[in-house]
């Protein structure tokens, strides 16, 4: 589904401050698969996501998405089959732009955005019923600016908007990591909900062992820019000590 | 009575650029100094192109004329990865030149001329025709803005000034929407000065130096306004601008009526902005 073939990445390169983000990555995901990445802070897990997404270029090496070569092309190119959601809840969605808006613009993903106007009381039935499922009563606030909505309910919202339109690969970085722990379990059950029903495929960027413990079928290890380790997730899942003790 | 039509008119035909002021700065976050050139440019083609194929024709060049200046701010903004501020002020200054060789002298008069304000005559006095023509105009601009504004385009633009991560992530090339964006921005306010030139009757060269405060100024208005009113829809935000350019014009104009120097009208212009800028930081100090 998703093959990185000897992927390299050099930050600040001839420079006293230069970083091996990237070295000679090397990895296939299957379909349907939901891998999670660990690693200490640099170890190239932000890095690995952005090169996948489109952000950050690779200096060498190939990226392949369902057979179709798409190193090259960049991330707003990739969008038609990559979903991202961001560290930050605020970069997920339109602060300024209602509810409405953002879910309308999430609509077009992979559709041309023209001199079209959306149909608002048949699109607005169906906002509210995918929203019913968050449970957090935002179905009455769609004509409501997102700012002024809780970074939980922000990140919420960015994985209803980013799984809304057909995808082949969802990317979380960290999605949890910026909010209150009620708001990052319902945030994680969401994701884990979502993934399972569409059976997408999904890479997801964590710092929290106990994600490890529940979530996913792989388990990816990432230091100083290499993949040090890959499990598989079956029965016999590594407990949180066995975890941290991986990090010594 | 006569002084305050005309600064009516005047108002109404600067608005057009706060319109483009609008969509640089508050949509696409912006400061987008291209204005102070675009504006002269679009009363230079005017001046020169309205003699000879009449003002519609005239207009539409015009308009095209300030979309490419915009579209070259953007361009050298997004694909050369110059500073938003310096690509402005790289467009404006080549087209101080570009509008002196489409004028060929610094001060062109448009006297005796058939345009836009002698189009219609039904009043018996010109001042209320002219006021019908430029109410209508803004009228009719104000629906096409307020159309692209509320389309799905107008929705990824205003996502792209607002989140620009959130909207590449949804397949938008911010690139091309800031470029065409900038573009739109600058063919508004080159219309604006076409109207301003009609209206004044003479194009002159140096008539969009800071112009571009000027517009800010509207904008900051309009916002206190839409603030106060608590306007939410883009769509109401275009007529709060309109006000924003009456507002300052009437203050202007009241100024003027005290006797205050002409030539220090740019110095009150700055300390109204000044004013209008800095206002949301005085009320939490009082509130």
């Amino acid at each position: 589904m998703l093959e990185l073939i000897n992927v390299n990445k050099t930050f600040a390169k001839n420079t006293p401050n230069e970083v091996n983000s990237l070295v000679d990555i090397n990895l296939k995901l299957a379909s349907n698969s939901f891998t999670l990445i660990i690693g200490s802070n640099g170890s190239g897990k932000s890095t690995l996501l952005n090169t996948i997404a489109g952000t950050v270029q690779v200096d060498r090496g190939k990226i392949e998405l369902m057979g179709q070569d798409i190193t090259s092309k960049p991330d707003f190119k990739r969008s038609s089959m990559i979903a991202r959601i961001f560290q930050n809840p605020l970069m997920g969605t339109a602060p300024d732009l209602t509810l409405l808006e953002n879910f309308r613009l999430a609509s077009l993903r992979n559709k041309p955005k023209g001199l079209h106007w959306m149909n608002k009381k048949q699109f607005s039935a169906q906002v509210s019923e995918s929203l019913v499922r968050l449970n957090m009563g935002l179905e009455n606030k769609l004509n409501q600016n997102v700012g002024s909505f809780s970074g939980g309910q922000r990140q919420a919202i960015s994985l209803l908007m980013a799984t809304y339109a057909d995808l082949k690969l969802l990317l979380l970085d960290e999605p949890t990591a910026a909010l209150d722990p009620r708001s990052s379990e319902i945030v994680l059950k969401l994701t884990h909900d979502i993934i399972a029903e569409q059976k997408i495929t999904a890479l997801m960027v964590t710092h929290d062992m106990k994600h490890c413990e529940t979530m996913g079928d792989r388990l990816i290890q990432m230091h100083q820019g290499k993949i040090i380790r890959d499990v598989q997730l079956n029965q016999n899942r590594p407990h949180y000590e066995e975890l941290m003790a991986w990090f010594k | 009575m006569q002084f305050y039509l005309d600064t009516f008119i005047i108002a109404f035909a600067y608005a057009a650029m706060g319109w483009g002021i609008f969509i640089s700065l508050k949509i696409f976050n912006i400061p987008d100094i291209t204005t102070d050139g675009s504006f002269t440019l679009g009363a230079a083609i005017i001046s020169v192109v309205m003699p000879k194929f009449g003002w519609i024709i005239a207009m539409v060049i015009s308009l095209i004329g300030g979309f490419l200046a915009g579209c070259a701010t953007g361009f050298f903004h997004t694909k050369l990865k110059v500073n938003a501020l310096l690509s402005g002020i790289i467009t404006m200054t080549a087209l101080y030149s570009i509008n002196l060789m489409i004028m060929g002298r610094s001060n062109i008069p448009l006297l005796g001329l058939s345009d836009i304000f002698s189009s219609v005559s039904i009043f018996n006095d010109v001042v209320f025709d002219k006021l019908l023509v430029i109410v209508v105009t803004l009228v009719v601009l104000g629906l096409i803005l307020g159309l692209i504004l509320t389309s799905d385009y107008g929705l990824s633009m205003r996502a792209t000034g607002n989140s620009e991560s959130m909207i590449r992530a949804l397949g938008v090339n911010t690139d091309t929407q800031k470029i065409v964006g900038l573009g739109i921005a600058n063919a508004f306010t080159a219309l604006s000065g076409g109207l301003v030139a009609q209206s004044l009757k003479f194009a002159d060269i140096n008539m969009g130096i800071g112009i571009v405060i000027f517009g800010l100024g509207a904008v900051m208005i309009g916002e206190t306004l839409a603030q106060f009113f608590k306007i939410k829809s883009i769509i109401l935000y275009l007529p709060a601008v309109v006000m924003g350019c009456l507002i300052f014009r009437l203050l202007m104009a009241f100024c003027l009526q005290l006797g205050v120097d002409p030539n220090g009208l740019k110095l009150i212009t700055a300390l109204f902005v000044l004013i209008f800028v800095s206002l949301p930081q005085f009320k939490k100090r009082f509130s």
